[in-house]
This record gives C-alpha cells, structure tokens and sequence, in this order.
C-alpha cells in the first residue's frame, strides 16, 4: 500500500496534481506516509484521531497529528 | 508541510446517540482549530447519522473569520444535495467521493469510468464556479490519474487534485459490504 501511494502522489504531482490523503491513518502509519510523500497537501482524518483523543484528549491528539504531519524527520523506509 | 484537516464526522456520530446535544460540535472544531489544525472536514452523508446538514452552515460561520486560510472541506457523493451545500456555504474544498447512499464508509475511489466522467463533470463545474478547490477520491492506482485529469480538462490543476485512499480494504467488494471485517490495531498499523 505505502509503495502504491508514493508512487500515484509522485505521478499525480508530476502532473500538476494537488495530492491529499486520507481514510484510515493514524499516529503509527502517518510518519512512513510523509517521509515517503513529503509533497502532500492534506489529510483528512477523523476516526483514528477521535479515538486517540479518548486517551490523549481531543486538544493533545490534534496537536500530536499536526506534529505527526509537519515532522521532517527520517524514519526510514518501512 | 500537511496541513491537518479535522474529520469531525466521530463527535457527531457520539453527538447523535442522544438528543441531548452532547458533545457540541462547534467546541470539538474550536479546539481542533486552537491545536493547529489547519481544516475542519465533514462527510454529511444522506442518512445524516454524523454530520447533519445543518451542522455544516454553523461550522462555516464559526471558521469565517480564519477562512479561506482555515479551510472548510465537504465529503460526499456529486448529487444535487452536496451541490446545494457548497453554494450555502462555499467551502474552500469539496472531496467527491463514489459512495453509494447508503455506503458504510468511503471504501472504494472513483475508477472513472465513463459513466462516472458524466456523474463528475457539471459537479466539478459547478464547484469551480464556486470557487472551491475540487479532490476526487481515488485509490492509489496510477492507471486513474490520466482520467482525472481528463475529467477536470478545463479545471486548473490546482483546482482539481487527487485524494489517495490509504485504507486496505481491498478484499472487499466495493460499497456492497455494510459492515467491514473487523480488523485489530496490529492489522491496521501493518498497512505498511
């Protein structure tokens, strides 16, 4: 799946295309996803964060996806 | 950088278990927008059992003084009822997706096949008259992109994008399955 989303975003952006991604992704598979895909400009989630917020609180969840999404750091390639 | 857009399809759906009004909608996109999110998304689906259709013009109104930097996106399927949505409210994006009504979840992205192409095309003109940027929900299949592009033929580029469905559902017959095998979080991080 990671393999098959890098390469559609890279030839959607080669394109011209605007690249989002959504349904599914949490705080575990989001970082893999941007290292891949450093160009994306959305993604849309909602069922994995609210349920993170049960735990973190729906303030501490947001932040740490918007973390999650902005990190630039290396985790390899998955 | 992503930006962060807030599904909050969740907190309606608990929202909706009562007639109560608990948990506010509006407080659940208040702080999702002070944590930094970037968008609020809402998937208003027919059956209204998250979002309801009046949930939308509140959340515009409560987003209008950070728009169009705080981005309002509207999911749903291209009918006349999304349609009249986005020109009440003009959201900065609109997500189509294939669902069926009744769909339990967004589990399969526009194949665009030629029926599909007129389904799209007056919607995607309709929602750039309106100003708003258009995303067709896909599956991470390359063979699909050079029919997004033709479909949006007379869109800019920037107002037409790919939206990459990241779920694995693909064992699933597309919108025929109401409920989805359960799958455990191992599962689930596994993805890649």
């Amino acid at each position: 799946m990671l393999d098959a989303c890098t390469e559609t975003a890279r030839q959607a952006r080669a394109r011209g295309l605007v690249v989002n991604v959504g349904h599914d992704l949490n705080l575990r598979n989001l970082p893999p996803l941007i290292a891949r895909i450093p160009f994306l400009a959305e993604a849309s989630i909602g069922h994995e964060l609210t349920a993170d917020a049960l735990l973190m609180g729906y303030g501490s969840a947001v932040r740490a996806y918007v973390t999650a999404l902005t990190s630039t750091q290396d985790v390899g390639q998955a | 950088m992503a930006r962060l857009s807030v599904n909050l399809n969740k907190v309606a759906l608990l929202r909706n278990s009562r007639h109560t009004g608990v948990p506010d909608l509006l407080e659940f996109a208040r702080i999702a927008i002070a944590a930094g999110a970037g968008g609020i998304t809402v998937h208003p689906r027919p059956d209204e059992r998250h979002i309801r259709r009046n949930d939308v013009p509140a959340l515009a109104k409560l987003m209008q003084p950070r728009r169009p930097n705080l981005e309002l996106n509207i999911e749903g399927y291209p009918d006349a009822r999304l349609v009249d949505m986005a020109t009440e409210v003009l959201p900065e994006q609109c997500t189509l997706v294939p669902d069926a009504p009744a769909a339990f979840t967004s589990e399969k992205g526009w194949d665009l096949t030629v029926d599909q192409m007129q389904l799209l095309r007056p919607v995607i003109a309709t929602l750039r008259e309106l100003k708003s940027r258009v995303i067709l929900f896909i599956d991470p299949d390359t063979t699909v992109l050079d029919r997004v592009i033709q479909v949006g033929e007379r869109a800019s580029r920037s107002s037409l994008a790919a939206m990459l469905r990241t779920s694995a559902h693909d064992n699933m017959p597309p919108c025929l399955t109401p409920v989805p095998k359960p799958r455990g979080r191992q599962e689930r991080e596994a993805l890649w």
